[in-house]
């Protein structure tokens, strides 16, 4: 009996940390992001400005489809950190990736901004797991104060 | 609270007779839903669906199990081999949904009030959530792991009871093969460790007991050297990088694999990482899902309190190592913490209707009545199930995916002898790699990345050069999914000549499916007279649809039409296309296809000239037969320009289209 008292007692410490940790953890974010699933959300979001697609039809075609689109969180010259659909995401970045306006100029990547949308089209590193390298960066124009 | 409850070592017929109903109501489920045959809805799958059949190894760490157990499946004479891969995910998830209803007739308190319908809903929320579903119906490692995890449980819970050598033999040998079908799996170890110090700390005194452990995991792991036995098989320059062929290298290949994944955020960072791994568990079961498996959890510890230490032990353990891993693809790497979290919710949900059912107990009794309103609250209970069913049936069905199957079948019949089909090394070139490899397709049709991940450009030399991925850099310089480098002449001119829509959800081919042919010379992008079969000759805002050419009018479902829009442009700038066949998306591609700019500065102006989009386009076998409309819509748009009615004919059986493009009867 003693030690099934001091199992309960040990696995009831466990289980008010798990708790914590969650509770904790989910503080931070609505800290950090506010109660938004900006951050979260898995399912995948419309790419601004490529308007509507025929009937049912995947968003893209030849040659034109994100590979990632998302808010920069960080950057560094060597890779983007994204809030995404998808949860946040990092690209590696390349000496030919290419950086671009909405309008289709070219920019410097240092012109890119923590807060800037970007649609990345990149390549995966890796096999199990995906990891990015972007090809082309293509700056979004700044989402308007209504569009959700 | 009362002790630990007796444990029953045995099961009643009637939970067999629940679990095999699970299962079956399961398979029914994922083999409606199943993919028929090859896809891009795991970025690995079609590696995955093809190894098995070739007895070949897959991508790190190898997943010797899943590569034979696959084998198995390959001699179900039942649709193509990817189809009867498929199949086995379906089949081994349904395993899972039934070990998991087991565990919980053996864990539950048997004196419980209604366990047996939480624990056929538990078991059935984790069948119909959206993660375990997507991966009972595609080739894939997770659903056989979830079966083999489940059964490594069973067998402990076997082992606790009878305490003999022979079973914690079977436990270990199961729990050693389970590594076959994830590796990850060895991080319950710490977890089944304390579980033995808890239960049964005289048996690490008896020789035979290590005996029988060890030789029942030392057999289980033995499957790994499949590893250098066929390491010659391999590929992909990543998995080359670190061939299986020396002691360290198996390592590398197995424990040692994507370093660059593992604990790859800073401690700042895991706030936000266990919001994600909420986040995912609430996609699974709910908010309140997390909130009754938090009282299961308590539950569980007052009830069985080494099993909460086992099955806590494994659940921490799992969460903790994927919350730090860098994964594209995260969510199903979860999984098995799912699996755990049905546990903890079959607890709480236990607690729960014990709870609503004492309360009818005080209401009414003895009586007839309150028989009769816990048999109301049973099948309530069960038919919540109903909910996830419903809810995920849609985004979960792929039985209709036959995009990529049946834009490959058009591709061998349109190659031209002796051509090239360039395409990416490993793991991303399987959806070419699985017809040559499986049926022997075209063998006049070399596939460099095939033989070797490092083809020489020599080895296209006098062949016509066609690939299925763009080169996205002069230098094509990328990762594995890009074309192995030096492949294409920086000068080549990429011209699509069959398109093809894709399933949303898919990964790896994010910019759609186009065969392009590589050449030195310009399209004929441009026209100067032209004289199409059906005049439009609509105004579409900037660009105006002169005229359109089909042929045939009249084709198999499967098949391919060709296509030639002419267009009249006020600029070059990029400008979507979509077209329709029915209600049926056929392709997206820009007008031009994206070569009017270096047409313009190579080869002429194009003020005044008709842009001539000259292509195939593959008509998914999921169209009906009957008369269709063909549509064209802009990209921004909202007007759909019908140009012309296609007649569909359905004379083959979709396997049959496909096998003998493949190059086989059905």
């Amino acid at each position: 009996m003693a030690q099934r008292r001091w199992q309960i007692l040990l696995g009831a410490v466990v289980l008010v940390l798990m708790v914590l940790a969650g509770v904790f953890s989910l503080g931070v974010y609505v800290g950090e992001h506010g109660w938004t699933r900006d951050a979260l959300r898995y399912e995948p979001e419309a790419v601004p400005g490529t308007g509507a697609f025929p009937r049912g039809a995947p968003p893209g075609g030849v040659g034109r489809q994100p590979d990632v689109t998302g808010r920069i969180r960080g950057l560094t010259l060597q890779s983007l950190e994204l809030t995404t659909p998808d949860g946040p995401r990092h690209v590696e970045l390349a000496s030919d990736t290419r950086c671009e306006d909405d309008q289709g100029t070219t920019i410097a990547l240092e012109e890119l901004r923590p807060g800037d949308i970007v649609a990345v089209f990149a390549d995966p590193v890796a096999g199990d797991g995906l990891q990015l390298r972007a090809t082309r960066i293509v700056r979004l124009p700044p989402r308007a104060p209504n569009q959700p | 609270m009362s002790s630990e409850a007796t444990f029953p070592g045995r099961l009643p017929p009637l939970d067999l007779a629940v679990s095999a109903s699970l299962a079956v109501v399961s398979l029914a489920v994922y083999g409606a839903t199943l993919t028929p045959s090859l896809s891009y809805l795991s970025p690995d799958g079609n590696e995955l669906a093809t190894i098995p059949y070739v007895l070949g190894l897959a991508h790190s760490p190898g997943y010797p199990l899943y590569t034979w157990l696959g084998k198995a499946f390959t001699l179900i004479p039942l649709g193509d081999i990817a189809h009867r891969v498929n199949l086995m995910s379906a089949a081994s998830g349904a395993l899972a949904v039934a070990g998991l209803y087991l565990i919980l007739a053996l864990l539950l308190p048997p004196t419980a009030p209604l366990r047996r319908p939480a624990a056929a809903l538990c078991a059935l929320l984790l069948a119909f959530s959206p993660t375990a579903w997507s991966q009972a119906v595609i080739a894939e490692v997770y659903a056989p792991n979830l079966a083999l995890m489940a059964l490594t449980l069973l067998l402990f819970l076997r082992w606790e009871h009878t305490r003999r050598d022979l079973d914690f033999f079977l436990l270990s040998l199961t729990f050693g093969l389970s590594l076959g079908t994830h590796i990850s799996d060895l991080g319950f170890a710490p977890a089944f460790a304390v579980f033995v110090l808890l239960t049964a700390p005289a048996a690490l005194k008896r020789p035979t007991w290590w005996l029988a452990g060890l030789a029942g995991f030392g057999l289980g792991v033995a499957q790994f050297a499949w590893l250098p036995f066929r390491a010659s098989t391999l590929n992909d320059r990543m998995m080359l990088a670190r061939a299986p062929v020396t002691l360290s290298g198996v390592f590398n290949y197995t424990l040692g694999a994507f370093p660059q994944f593992k604990f790859a955020f800073p401690l700042a960072a895991l706030p936000d990482r266990v919001v994600i791994y909420l986040d995912l568990l609430s996609q699974e079961f709910g908010v309140l899902g997390i909130l009754g498996g938090v009282v299961g959890l308590a539950s569980l510890l007052f009830r069985r309190p080494r099993h909460y230490f086992l099955l806590v032990g494994m659940y921490l353990v799992h969460v903790w190592f994927f919350i730090q891993y860098r994964a594209f693809d995260l969510e199903v790497f979860f999984l098995p913490a799912h699996f755990l979290w049905a546990i903890f919710l079959a607890f709480g949900l236990t607690e729960a209707l014990g709870g609503i059912s004492a309360l009818m107990d005080h209401l009414f009794g003895g009586s007839r009545a309150g028989g009769f309103s816990r048999l109301v609250l049973a099948c309530a209970a069960a038919s919540l199930a109903l909910i996830p069913l419903t809810q995920n049936w849609a985004a979960s069905d792929h039985s209709n995916d036959v995009a990529l199957n049946d834009f490959y079948a058009n591709i061998w019949e349109m190659l031209p002898p002796g051509s090239a089909l360039l395409t990416p090394s490993g793991v991303f070139g399987y959806d070419a790699f699985y017809w040559q490899l499986v049926y022997g397709t075209r063998p006049d049709v070399l596939l460099p990345a095939l033989p070797s991940p490092n083809p020489s450009p020599t080895d296209v030399t006098a062949r016509e050069v066609y690939t299925t991925t763009r080169a996205v850099a002069r230098d094509n310089r990328g990762g594995p999914a890009s074309l192995p480098p030096g492949m294409i002449a920086p000068d080549s001119w990429q011209v699509p000549v069959l398109l093809g829509s894709q399933a949303t959800g898919g990964v790896g081919r994010g910019n759609g499916l186009a065969l392009y042919h590589l050449t030195e010379d310009p399209p004929a992008l441009t026209a100067e007279s032209i004289h199409p079969d059906i005049v439009v000759e609509t105004d579409l805002g900037g660009v105006t649809l002169v005229g359109i050419d089909i042929e045939p009018v009249s084709v198999e479902s499967g098949g391919r039409l060709h296509l030639t829009l002419y267009w009249r442009l006020q600029t070059a700038a990029g400008t979507l296309v979509g077209t329709a066949l029915g209600d049926a998306p056929l392709e997206q591609h820009e007008i031009g296809f994206g070569n009017l700019g270096r047409y313009q500065a190579e080869v002429g102006p194009l003020a005044g000239r008709v842009i001539v989009d000259d292509y195939w386009v593959v008509v998914p076998s999921t169209i009906a037969a009957g008369s269709h409309d063909l549509t064209l819509r802009l990209a921004g748009l909202s007007s759909v320009v019908e140009v012309a009615s296609v007649a569909v004919v359905d004379n083959k059986e979709t396997f049959e289209r496909w096998l003998n493009a493949a190059g086989r009867s059905s």
